[in-house]
Order: C-alpha cells, then sequence, then structure tokens
C-alpha cells in the first residue's frame, strides 16, 4: 500500500500507531510484535509473494550476524555480503545482464522477467550494513530477532528509504522511554507528514504531466526541453524528497528518529554540496562501503579519483538495471572529479553565486539522462533546446496552462526561499498555524488521491 | 491623483498592520503539543465526518440513492454518472451510445416506441464503456430492461485504448463505502455544482437545463451550429483522418454487444447504424479506408443477422439525411432534428435491411461518395497543399 493512499492514512496509520502504544502498556513484546506484523502487512499488501523474499533475507542475515557476534570472521562477512549482493543482483539485474550479453554476442538467452520486489535495493544495503557493524563490533550488543526484523521492516523506510543503519535504528526500538506516547513527537511527526504528502501529491504529482508530455514527444521543441526538463527536475526532488518526510513524519510518530535524507539539495553552490544534501544516506552508505573501502583519499592522487568516480558509477547501477543511470552515475562522477581538481589541486574558489548557477544547470540537465528510457529518447530532449520553430511554441503555450505556470513558480520559492521540511524536526514547538498547515495540506492532498502517480523511487 | 493614491494606500496600509497585528499573535499562539495533537484528531474527523455526510446526503454520483432534498443533477460527467442512474432510476428501455446519440429527448424516444427509456450515452464512448453500461443495466434491471438502443458508432468500436470509465472505476464496482468517491476533487466538484444549480435553479434557465431529466447529456445546450457552411469549413481545414480497425471493430463486437445479446434472448437489441454525412464517405475514401468500412458493414450485418433478438436499422446510406449537409456541423455529428427521422425509422422498420438489400445499400453508399467526390475534393485543395509541404 502506499503512504499516500486511503486505506493507508484512514486505516494502516492509526491502527497501528494506536495499537503500538496501547499494546505496549500490556507489555513490551506485543507492542514491538504487532508494530512488525503491521509492517510485514504492509510489504505484502502489494505482493505476498514478496514477503517470503524479505523474511529469507531477514533470517538469512540474522543467523549470520549471530554468528559473527561470537565468531569474528572476515569470511563469514564476506559470505554475508556476496550473499546480500547476490540476490539483489539476480532480482535486479539478471534480466539486464543477459539482454546484454545477447546483444554483444547474438545470442538468445530467455529472460526471466523477473518482477522486482519493492524496496529490495534499500532492505539489502541495510542488512550489509548491519553485518559489518556486527563485524566491526560498532554493535556489541546482542540484539533480538524481533528488535533486528523492526530495523528491516520498519515500515515508514522499508520500499524507499532512507538506509538506515543499524546503530542508530537497534538501540531506539530497544529503548524503554520510546515505548510511551511522547506528543512531541507525535505533533512533530503529523506536522512534517503532512508536509511531505503535500509535495507528493500537490507538486509532484501535477508536475508529473508536464515532464510526461515532454519526453513523449517525437521532436520537442525548445520550449517543451526546457519546460518539461524542468518540471522532472522539480518532481524527482518533491517525490523523493516528499516520501523521505513521510517516512520521517511516521517514524517520529513511533519515536523513531529516522536520518535526514534532504537538505535543499537545490541549493547547493557545488556538486559536493549537492550529494551532502541529496539522498544523504545513500551517499554515507556508498562513502562507507564502497569508497573507504577503496582507500579513500589514503591511495595518492590518481587513486582518489578513481574511487570518486567508482562511488558514482555503484550509484548510478544501484538506481536501476539500465545504461541510463549507469551513464547518469558516471556523468556526476565525472562533475564530483572536476569539482575536487578544481577546489583541491587548483585550490580555485569561485563566487557562491556562480557556483549555484553552475550547479543548478549542471544537475537540471543531467536529470534528462535519468529520465530518459534510452539514448534516443535523452538525444531528443537535448536536441530540442536547439529547435526553435513557430508552430512548437504555439503548440506549447496551448497546452501550457497558468495552473502550470503557478505550479512552477509555488516550485521554485519553496525550494529557493522555504525552510527545509525536516528543519522543523529540531526543537518542534507547535504553534496554531503549524496546525493550521497540516490540516490543510492533509485534506488538499487526500483529495488528490485520485490522481496518483507512484514514487519513483519505489523503481530502485 | 497622486494624492488620492497616496492617501488611500495609507488607509491600506495602516489596515493590513492592524489585521496582522491582530492576526499573528493568533497563528504564533503556541499550542501544547498534547492540545495540537487533540485538536489535530478532532478537526480532521470533523472534515473526514462532514464530507461524508454531505457527499452521502448529494450523491451528486446518484451511488447510493436518486437526488433527495435536492434537485438531481445531470450535467455532469457522464461516465461517472451513469453506472448510478442505471442503477437507481426505473426504465425498461435503455439508449446507449456515443455522441452521435447525445442528443436524443428521452420523452421522444418514450412517444415513438413507447417505452420508458433512460439515456447512457457518453462522448468519446469506446467498446470497453459500453460494454461497463450494458453489463450494469442488465444485470440491475434483469427481466426489467426489454429493450436496449445502441447507436453502432464505428469509431467508438475500433478504439481501445481510452478507457473512458476506468478513472471513476469505483462508481462500478458495488463495494458500500468507496473512499475514492467520498474523498476526491472531482466528487467535491460535482457536489459544488448539485449545490449551484440548485440554488440558481429559480432563476437561471442554464441550470434548469442542466437538471433536466428529459435532455440529460444532451451537448446541443453547447449551441453547436450545423450548416453546409459549417461542414465545409471542417473539410478544409481536417487534417486527420478517423481511424479504423476491422480486427479490433470484430473483437469489441463480439466481446462488447453481442455477448450480452446471447445472455440476454428475452431483450431486444436495435443496433442502428448511425447517419454520417456523405463527407464522411468522402473522407475515408481519400483515406482509402472506404473498402475496409465497407467490410466492417457487411460483416456487422451478417454476423447479428443470425441473432433473433437483435434488429438492425441502417441509416447509413439514407440519401434525404446524409446528403443534407445544413443538418451536421462536422462529417460526422448530425444536428438534433435528425433523432426524431432516427426514432421514427426504428418505430417503423424502415431501415432494416437484411442480405442482398443490406449489401445493395452498401453498394449505394459506394456510389453516393463516387458522386460527392469532386465537391468533397474541391474543399481539400489547399489543405492537401500544406500537408504535402510538411
Amino acid at each position: 500500500m502506499l503512504f499516500c493512499s486511503y486505506i493507508f492514512i484512514f486505516m494502516f496509520l492509526p491502527l497501528s500507531v494506536a495499537g503500538y502504544f496501547l499494546l505496549n502498556r500490556c507489555s513490551r513484546t506485543a507492542g514491538r510484535v504487532w508494530l512488525l506484523a503491521a509492517s510485514l502487512f504492509f510489504y505484502g499488501y502489494f505482493n505476498i509473494y514478496y514477503l517470503f523474499l524479505l523474511i529469507g533475507s531477514l533470517v538469512l542475515n540474522y543467523t549470520l550476524g549471530h554468528i559473527l557476534c561470537t565468531k569474528r570472521s572476515k569470511f563469514l562477512l564476506a559470505l554475508g555480503i556476496a550473499a546480500n549482493i547476490f540476490i539483489l543482483g539476480y532480482c535486479k539485474y539478471y534480466d539486464f545482464f543477459v539482454s546484454n550479453i545477447n546483444f554483444l554476442f547474438g545470442t538468445d538467452l530467455l529472460l526471466k522477467n523477473l518482477l522486482l520486489p519493492l524496496g529490495i535495493s534499500f532492505f539489502t544495503f541495510q542488512q550489509i550494513s548491519y553485518l559489518y557493524d556486527v563485524y566491526d563490533r560498532v554493535l556489541t550488543e546482542k540484539y533480538s530477532p524481533l528488535t533486528y526484523s523492526l530495523f528491516v521492516t520498519f515500515f515508514p523506510q522499508l520500499v524507499a528509504g532512507p538506509i538506515v543503519l543499524a546503530n542508530e535504528m537497534m538501540p531506539q526500538f530497544a529503548e524503554e522511554k520510546n515505548l510511551k506516547v511522547n506528543y512531541s513527537n507525535l505533533a512533530c511527526g503529523i506536522f512534517i507528514f503532512s508536509l511531505g504528502l503535500a509535495k507528493k501529491m500537490l507538486l509532484a504529482d501535477f508536475l508529473a504531466p508536464v515532464a510526461d508530455r515532454t519526453f513523449a514527444m517525437s521532436t520537442p521543441g525548445f520550449a517543451d526541453s526546457l519546460v518539461g526538463s524542468l518540471a522532472y527536475f522539480l518532481q524527482i526532488y518533491f517525490d523523493f524528497s516528499g516520501y523521505c518526510d513521510m517516512a520521517i513524519g511516521i517514524g517520529y510518530m513511533f519515536n523513531i528518529v529516522l536520518p535526514v535524507n534532504f537538505y535543499a539539495p537545490y541549493r547547493s553552490a557545488n556538486i559536493q554540496e549537492f550529494w551532502k544534501t541529496w539522498h544523504i544516506t545513500l551517499g554515507r552508505f556508498l562513502t562507507q562501503f564502497v569508497y573507504f573501502p577503496l582507500g579513500g583519499s589514503k591511495k595518492g592522487r590518481l587513486r582518489t579519483y578513481i574511487n570518486l568516480f567508482m562511488v558514482f558509477f555503484v550509484s548510478g547501477i544501484w538506481h536501476g538495471a539500465s545504461w541510463m543511470y549507469v551513464i547518469w552515475g558516471m556523468v556526476h562522477g565525472i562533475a564530483v572529479m572536476v569539482h575536487r581538481f578544481w577546489s583541491k589541486d587548483l585550490k580555485k574558489t569561485m563566487p557562491r553565486y556562480a557556483g549555484f548557477i553552475l550547479t543548478f544547470l549542471f544537475l537540471w540537465l543531467s536529470v534528462i539522462i535519468f529520465r530518459s528510457e534510452n539514448l534516443a529518447v535523452a538525444k531528443r530532449v537535448y536536441c530540442g533546446f536547439f529547435r526553435f520553430r513557430t508552430n512548437d511554441f504555439i503548440a506549447f503555450a496551448d497546452s501550457f496552462s497558468r495552473n502550470d505556470l503557478l505550479l512552477f513558480i509555488v516550485s521554485f520559492l519553496i525550494i529557493f526561499l522555504l525552510p527545509p521540511a525536516n528543519s522543523f524536526q529540531k526543537n518542534f514547538k507547535p504553534v496554531v498555524w503549524h496546525l493550521a498547515v497540516s490540516l490543510i495540506l492533509l485534506v488538499c492532498s487526500i483529495f488528490c488521491f485520485n490522481k496518483i502517480s507512484p514514487f519513483i523511487y519505489f523503481n530502485f | 491623483m497622486k494624492e488620492f493614491f497616496i492617501k488611500n494606500f495609507e488607509k491600506v496600509k495602516e489596515f493590513a498592520m492592524k489585521a496582522a497585528g491582530k492576526i499573528l499573535p493568533v497563528v504564533n499562539h503556541s499550542l501544547s503539543a498534547e492540545k495540537f495533537c487533540k485538536y489535530f484528531f478532532c478537526i480532521f474527523a470533523g472534515f473526514v465526518v462532514f464530507f461524508t455526510l454531505l457527499v452521502f446526503w448529494l450523491d451528486p454520483y446518484v451511488y447510493y440513492h436518486k437526488a433527495f432534498g435536492v434537485r438531481q443533477v445531470y450535467d455532469l460527467r457522464s461516465v461517472a454518472v451513469i453506472p448510478g442512474i442505471l442503477r437507481h432510476f426505473d426504465y425498461d428501455c435503455m439508449l446507449v451510445g456515443s455522441s452521435m446519440t447525445q442528443n436524443f429527448h428521452i420523452d421522444r424516444i418514450n412517444s415513438a416506441l413507447k417505452v420508458n427509456c433512460i439515456k447512457a450515452t457518453s462522448a468519446g464512448l469506446t467498446g470497453s464503456t459500453l460494454n461497463e453500461y450494458l453489463k450494469k443495466a442488465l444485470s440491475v434491471k434483469k427481466g426489467k430492461l426489454k429493450r436496449v438502443l445502441i447507436g453502432m458508432d464505428f469509431f467508438a468500436l475500433t478504439q481501445d485504448k481510452l478507457q473512458l470509465w476506468e478513472p471513476y472505476h469505483y462508481l462500478y464496482k458495488d463495494t458500500f463505502f468507496p473512499p475514492e468517491y467520498f474523498y476526491s476533487a472531482d466528487t467535491l466538484e460535482a457536489v459544488w455544482k448539485v449545490i449551484r444549480v440548485n440554488i440558481a435553479y429559480p432563476f437561471s434557465q442554464k441550470m434548469r437545463d442542466e437538471a433536466c431529466y428529459n435532455t440529460m447529456f444532451c451537448n446541443q445546450r453547447n449551441r453547436h451550429k450545423y450548416g453546409r457552411r459549417y461542414i465545409e469549413d471542417y473539410v478544409r481545414r481536417m487534417t486527420s483522418y478517423p481511424m479504423g480497425n476491422p480486427v479490433i471493430f470484430r473483437k469489441s463486437l463480439d466481446t462488447y454487444v453481442l455477448k450480452h445479446v446471447r445472455e440476454n434472448p428475452e431483450v431486444r437489441f436495435d443496433l442502428f447504424l448511425p447517419p454520417y454525412s456523405v463527407y464522411l464517405w468522402c473522407t475515408l475514401d481519400e483515406a482509402n479506408f472506404l473498402d475496409m468500412f465497407c467490410n466492417d458493414r457487411n460483416y456487422l450485418a451478417g454476423i447479428v443477422g443470425k441473432y433473433p433478438n437483435i434488429v438492425l436499422h441502417d441509416f447509413h446510406a439514407v440519401e434525404e439525411i446524409s446528403c443534407n449537409l445544413d443538418l451536421y456541423k462536422d462529417v460526422t455529428h448530425y444536428s438534433p432534428a435528425v433523432n426524431d427521422m432516427i426514432l421514427e425509422g426504428i418505430a417503423s422498420g424502415k431501415y432494416v435491411f437484411k442480405g442482398k438489400a443490406f449489401t445493395e445499400r452498401t453498394e449505394k453508399l459506394k456510389k453516393l461518395t463516387a458522386k460527392y467526390r469532386p465537391e468533397f475534393d474541391s474543399l481539400r485543395v489547399e489543405i492537401k497543399k500544406k500537408l504535402a509541404k510538411k
């Protein structure tokens, strides 16, 4: 089920929150079992078969973690990581791999058309981080299967992140004070959830058709390419950050603090700053499990650049089984390398406003690759920027309404002027306008549920 | 002038400052977290209950009941309101079709055919939507529904991509409480329309038309203009052709029409081929689709001949209608004046042809096309030059 569905808002969320705290009064375990059952129900609601994979993955990783607690073995750690990567690779990349083999070698190997289990990239990475934390003795306590299961399956972050680490989550599930209702957290959670829901329903979903129109065109003109690519640029931010805000908000309702995943990324003045504020938890994971193991910046200049590039190469692959994601990742890898060369090696700086404009342009134009199904589509949109035809402008003016213009203006105001949703997390002191905004945004969003499009990051 | 502006600007500024002075402390008034949560749940629950009761009472799409305490408004999205009308209204006859059948008046159908008819007509209707309407009526009115009139718009049955009814799928199921109905912007818009129409009903003819049972779903209120100059103008500007696909047509016919005919042998199905203008045949001829279209015609006649409960009325090659271009606004859509001729034809059975007689009419259609083609081509000269340049 989606966060933006009637069944979630009217039934699942109130029942799971109420049930959790009511059962915690009777027994600490009962409440957490309830939460686990709710999380598994939430996941199984998409497709019951996904549940078997999730439970299998849970059992495997918990068992390995349990063994690693008593016997610190690099072999076991490697085995665990390899098993997780294998499952992820098989489910997500088998058909991609086979279709490339068929293309390169002219073979006719059958595709399996495997249905990608939702959230597999996220819960696989989480469990890899768990195994590593156990091996590295970052996690010294032996947590119960229930706590471990909650860490992996906690429904707000199960299908699209944030990618949480075991050492930041498991202690929270075990903590006594989190078992009682905390009205401050509940209020904060409601407010942030409403903001996130509004971002998704009132912004991202209205931007989607504008973007889709352009990317479906055979010969987009200048205005179509400009507006369509901008629309997707905004859509992906509101869609993903909206989801993460909802996840964080729901987490707060349960007294669980999920890590921030976005912090005004489009205000960045350079690409490095962008990746510190966009999908922060993925960047953290890749830094810890790809960049550092490769040597980070400690093996010389050339190796540093290669390591940086590899991080973004892996990031591109992680996003999906398509060469477009790989290309997008590589483009960002090159951009990061260029930035490092400029700032660290040449030791040059540029005014913040110039850096902001350059970064904005780069991010906007590179998102076209991310959105396109193949190179031909990307080429069409890029070529559109050089196509100035009167008929195209007339057709564009017919399709672009005043509401679309208002949508863009509001989107830009939010991105550049308003504080990010999760800035309200710290020291949240509710006032009347928080209440009014929550109610208005929640009600307006609910009335738009009929027109929903799936979350973009569910595909990953 | 400048002084007037400055004087008033100062007044407005003073008012705004006073208002801000009163409003800001209110909106910034702090609440305890517990109060925030309680107020939130109470107000939210209040909204939910209010909207639920409002929608249930006004029920714009007739999901639960006919209008109660308010006038029924029919000028809403037809695909949304038709399932409810079919469920709750009384009728023993049903007219189904696309925009070709929208302008029939219910009282005229009733008096011509001696029935109690309901309309299930939607512009842009496709096979799948037609199927949903038939399915709903034939199941809800089992035993009561005696006659079904279907306007056999060929182009509707060869389109299967646009499924009109799917955004309103929740209105076609029989769930007790579809949340999509109660809490959607679309329903809110419909509720607002019902309120507006009921308030303005005594003062506005337009509002009275929107609540008129007899003319439900009619698009003539859009004041379309019919006449030779309008259809000629349309032909001069026409850049695309109505598409046909025999495979989809035959599949749609069987799946969406004949299936119901077979399952309901006690119901009489009057299929009528609407009187397209002769310029439509010329358009199909220009696009090299005319033969395919005529084959579909003959196929239809051959197939329906096997069903005793189908009567096929052929208005395609009725010269006094199709060749009278003053009766059209474009190549397919005829004026409401033609509806009475159709009803008279259905009542008398004047246009029922079978076997060889039917195929002869197909040949007549081709001859009419050949006769009007030069006139048609003269209108197409400029646009064809433009299309060739592109």
